[in-house]
């Protein structure tokens, strides 16, 4: 057990064990679990299900009437899929990041106290993040190979590989950040989708997302989408975010600009000039660690232990 | 009324707890046993003993310790059955069901590769070494442990010991792989 300490392998093997149980769908066995117990019936007699079904068939009578009364009007599912198509675009958008703490969970999750304010810059599935603190100037972000990076002024920088992100600084990421392709498409999949009305004097659609399951392992429970009534454009989307089955922090992004940024801003070399160095896991590593307890405070050492090479 | 009430609150208590630990369990089991549809099968057993019996124990506080000690005890019980079982048992392998949606084919590919390094490490470990570990990376004590494995806190700590050793180095030797 040389480079490898008991703590790193256990974290390993906990690692490992979440991922499976990512993996698990708990409903069919919670169903049979229920069904066992005899709390679900394997089936009712038809004297049960009979009044319901005239009720849903009443239901559903009363409800194509009044489609037939009223204006044909955009879905709710079919706002979000036009907002998808949107956001594909390569256009940036600059969104003003509010995060509100709703539990301790969200520190235990993870040990950095993520800022009030932030700015977030996203194209498509790529995203950096500018720091508003002005005594501590820093941008970071997540590049499309999963790797981390953060630019401290323009001459000095750290990168984080994928295989060295540890898990909590991931699920950062993830609540910090939105990822609008990505999440309106968890979204299409997995929530119900209800239109909801906009304020008169606003020229915006809200859709509300619901989780159609509490999964334990979600980290999403609801969202409500502002979309633009013209460009489908997301103005204001606020997300309860969600760890163990409870709500963390509500995370609000409102958008401040739109513009087109040059591409090399989503990689961190895009954020600095020449001369510059970058320390990575095999550029300096020790110089590495002193700015990642800067970031991380001084228990980055356990995240990011000094790599012991044969 | 209010019994009723009462007694309702209580089932969705309990619903919330196994909701919540299912996940960790199946997963929990499915390393033990190296076969999904048995770990779910044995998940479902324990779960079923545990919530006939939700008027004795305190679920909430001390379920996810007693789930824990009967699914290694189901696990193990079942491991020794199956060594006087046919050849055929092996071929009961099935594969998890794995959600790839909005995943990116890399972050695939390296996930993957994780857990393919991780399971045929895993597999170099006895059963009891892998249930001591696994419970010990989830947060349980050696008193725990000991009492999960019938067996002394010392021995658990030897399980524990053996099973990071093989482990490592297990781990290391496909890092000099790939190297």
């Amino acid at each position: 057990m040389n480079s490898l300490s008991a703590d790193s392998l256990d974290a390993t093997v906990r690692d490992w064990l979440d991922r499976q149980a990512e993996s698990h769908d708990p409903r069919p066995l919670f169903e049979r679990i229920q069904r066992t117990l005899g709390r679900l019936p394997r089936s009712q007699s038809r004297r049960h299900w009979a009044w319901p079904m005239v009720a849903a068939a009443a239901v559903i009578a009363t409800f194509l009437l009044w489609q037939e009364s009223v204006p044909a009007r955009t879905s709710a599912k079919q706002l979000v899929q036009e907002a998808r198509k949107v956001h594909l675009l390569p256009l940036d958008r600059c969104y003003l990041v509010e995060l509100r703490k709703e539990s301790e969970l969200l520190e235990e999750a993870s040990p950095v106290v993520p800022p009030r304010v932030t700015h977030l810059w996203t194209r498509g599935d790529r995203f950096f993040v500018e720091a508003t603190d002005p005594q501590f100037r820093r941008t970071w972000g997540r590049d499309d190979q999963g790797r981390v990076w953060m630019a401290f002024g323009p001459h000095r920088a750290i990168r984080i590989e994928p295989d060295e992100v540890p898990r909590w600084l991931n699920l950062y990421c993830d609540t910090l950040t939105m990822q609008p392709e990505a999440l309106l498409g968890e979204l299409l999949t997995h929530f119900e989708l209800t239109r909801e009305p906009s304020p008169t004097d606003s020229a915006c659609h809200i859709v509300r997302a619901r989780r159609t399951f509490d999964h334990p392992l979600a980290a999403l429970r609801s969202a409500v989408l502002e979309l633009d009534s013209e460009t489908k454009v997301l103005r204001r989307l606020t997300l309860e975010r969600m760890r163990q089955g409870r709500l963390v922090a509500t995370v609000t992004y409102t958008l401040a600009e739109t513009r087109l940024l040059d591409s090399d801003k989503y990689e961190l070399e895009g954020h600095l000039q020449t001369p510059y160095e970058i320390y990575t896991r095999d550029h300096r590593p020790e110089r590495r660690l002193v700015y990642l307890k800067r970031w991380f405070g001084p228990h980055a050492v356990l995240w990011f232990p000094p790599q012991t090479r044969p | 009324m209010a019994d009723e009430s009462a007694s309702a609150a209580s089932a969705k208590e309990m619903d919330a707890w196994v909701l919540a630990t299912l996940p960790r369990a199946l997963a929990f089991a499915t390393s033990l046993v190296d076969n999904s549809a048995v770990a779910d099968d044995l998940v479902h057993d324990c779960y079923c003993r545990l919530l006939s019996k939700s008027e004795v124990y305190d679920l909430p506080r001390d379920g996810t310790k007693l789930l824990y000690r009967a699914i290694t005890n189901a696990c193990i019980n079942y491991a020794r059955k199956r060594r006087f079982l046919s050849l055929d048992a092996l071929a009961e392998q099935s594969g998890t069901l794995v959600d790839r949606k909005a995943e990116d084919p890399c972050q695939i590919v390296i996930q993957r590769e994780f857990t393919q390094d991780m399971e045929s490490a895993m597999r170099q470990l006895t059963i009891p070494q892998r249930a001591a570990l696994e419970l010990k990376s989830l947060g349980h004590s050696l008193q725990e442990i000991a009492e999960a494995l019938e067996t002394t806190p010392t021995n658990a700590g030897v399980l524990v010991h053996r099973a990071r050793q093989t482990l490592a180095r297990v781990l290391q030797l496909d890092e000099e792989k790939f190297a």
